[in-house]
């Protein structure tokens, strides 16, 4: 990987997670407060931004416009993403052709959400219209039942047990300890995982990720942009938006038909990658992108779990991922960029990763009615 | 309380069976879609949502004609079982098991 890439990273921040935000909170504030730390860890102004991405499901009735308007930005480009936990990929396809093409420099991309029980409530029951005409009136509890039996079939479809997702869960809140951004950082045993209280068989609470408030941002620009700050580059990115009509059994995310593109766009092999992280609204998921990007080379998930991922032989959802740091609404798509940057930029504290110089970044969402229909996924690599 | 047959889109140049319900088919493009009796399927998987107030049982049905469809499924209805789907006027689609 050595040609000059499409576009760079050159500030990532996250608003810390809260599971118990003040009453007063909006989500337009916690939109505002990632874009202030993000132009600080790019030692940037606002004034130099000609570009605004967002995505969040709470951010109405305000629209992107509105955000950039109370942020006093004066843009050439803007976007609003629905992708939801595909959103963060999504957004940065989108700004890495912006400033290629000259529309925009400096684009900053923001995604999160504040979603108060009962705006969660409405959010999850009225998703789309088929979830509002055949899923909420059974009642359905959310996604957690949908993957609860997309868990079955994972199981099922590689001889796993509770241990093998409890082996997961637990080694991702061992990253958690190293976060301070993390909703959830004590420690986890297989005990602890293997006791805990069900919510949708096989799932149980660890599975299930804890709902936080808070929101994640990048700043994009042209690899040209003069920056003080480390920059990360853009190395190849792709997306796959329903690959199967929701008729397939959800083990295999349109990742699998985009991977080899990815891998020969990016120069690199799956084997040679220092770090992935990966959408993990629930463990299988976590498997199933990891999969279907290369990285159960022999089809041997148990293989992944145990020999690699548990042993950190390559690290995975080094924040902890959203099982443990949580799932701040559409910031979930955008979270597993931030911690790749910062571990990229050598600014992941106890939890950085020695020498990591490339990173995968997968996202996942948007259930249309069985599980997710969007996926994407992106190589980024430290530039020195 | 009334139940009625759940009813499911068919293709009429293709004869493909969907649901929910497309804007057209995804198979072969027709606009032309009818809505017909869903017809018997059989119970895929089951789970138990836990944490409401009572233990709500869901399970995921294939249907004869083809489509997948989540469903809350009556007492006796389990995994491996055959299944027909009723529907509710407040829209909850059950599945009963049906008699050998």
């Amino acid at each position: 990987m050595v040609s000059s890439p499409d576009a760079v990273i050159v500030g990532c921040a996250e608003s810390p997670y809260a599971r118990h935000p003040p009453a007063d909170t909006t989500t337009s504030q916690v939109l505002a407060d990632a874009g202030a730390r993000a132009l600080t860890s790019a030692g940037l102004e606002p004034s130099a931004l000609d570009g605004l991405a967002v995505s969040s499901f709470s951010l109405a009735p305000d629209h992107a416009v509105d955000l950039a308007w109370r942020l006093g930005l004066r843009l050439r480009w803007l976007m609003q993403d629905t992708n939801g936990g595909a959103s963060g990929i999504n957004m940065l396809q989108h700004a890495t052709r912006a400033v290629q093409a000259g529309d925009a420099h400096a684009i900053l991309v923001l995604a999160g959400d504040h979603l108060p029980r009962d705006r969660f409530q409405d959010l999850v029951d009225n998703y789309n219209r088929a979830t509002s005409d055949h899923l909420a009136p059974l009642p359905f509890g959310g996604p957690n039942s949908l993957f609860a039996m997309l868990t079955q079939r994972h199981a099922a479809a590689h001889g796993l047990q509770r241990e093998d997702y409890g082996a997961l869960v637990v080694a991702q809140r061992q990253w958690a300890a190293g976060n301070p951004g993390a909703a959830y950082r004590d420690p986890m045993s297989l005990h602890d995982y293997l006791n805990a209280p069900v919510v949708a068989d096989p799932l149980c609470v660890y599975d299930c990720v804890p709902v936080v408030t808070g929101a994640d941002a990048v700043i994009v620009c042209a690899p040209d942009e003069p920056t003080e700050k480390k920059a990360v580059a853009i190395r190849a990115l792709k997306i796959s938006i329903n690959p199967d009509d929701q008729q397939g059994d959800g083990l295999r995310t349109g990742l699998a038909e985009v991977a080899d593109d990815l891998w020969r766009d990016a120069g690199i092999g799956s084997g040679e990658i220092d770090m992935a992280m990966v959408y993990d609204d629930y463990p299988a998921m976590a498997l199933v992108q990891l999969a279907d990007l290369g990285f159960a080379g022999d089809g041997d998930v148990r293989a992944l779990i145990h020999e690699r991922i548990a042993t950190r032989q390559i690290p995975v959802n080094t924040s902890g991922g959203q099982l443990s740091a949580g799932q701040a609404g559409a910031a979930g798509g955008l979270h597993g960029v931030v911690e790749a940057v910062r571990q990229l930029r050598r600014e992941a504290g106890e939890r950085q990763v020695a020498g990591a110089r490339t990173a995968l970044v997968a996202g996942y969402g948007m259930v249309c009615y069985r599980y997710g229909a969007c996926a994407g996924a992106t190589i980024l690599e430290t530039i020195t | 309380m009334t139940m009625t047959e759940l009813e499911i889109q068919c293709c009429e140049r293709c004869g493909t069976s969907l649901f929910p319900d497309r804007l057209w088919c995804p198979g072969c493009g027709a606009a032309e879609l009818r809505h017909q009796p869903a017809g018997p399927g059989r119970v895929e998987e089951e789970t138990t949502l836990r944490r409401s107030a009572e233990p709500v049982r869901l399970g995921t049905v294939r249907l004869e004609s083809g489509p997948l469809i989540i469903v809350r499924l009556s007492r006796h209805a389990r995994a491996g079982m055959q299944v027909h789907l009723e529907l509710t006027p407040s829209r909850t689609i059950w599945a009963r098991a049906t008699p050998d």
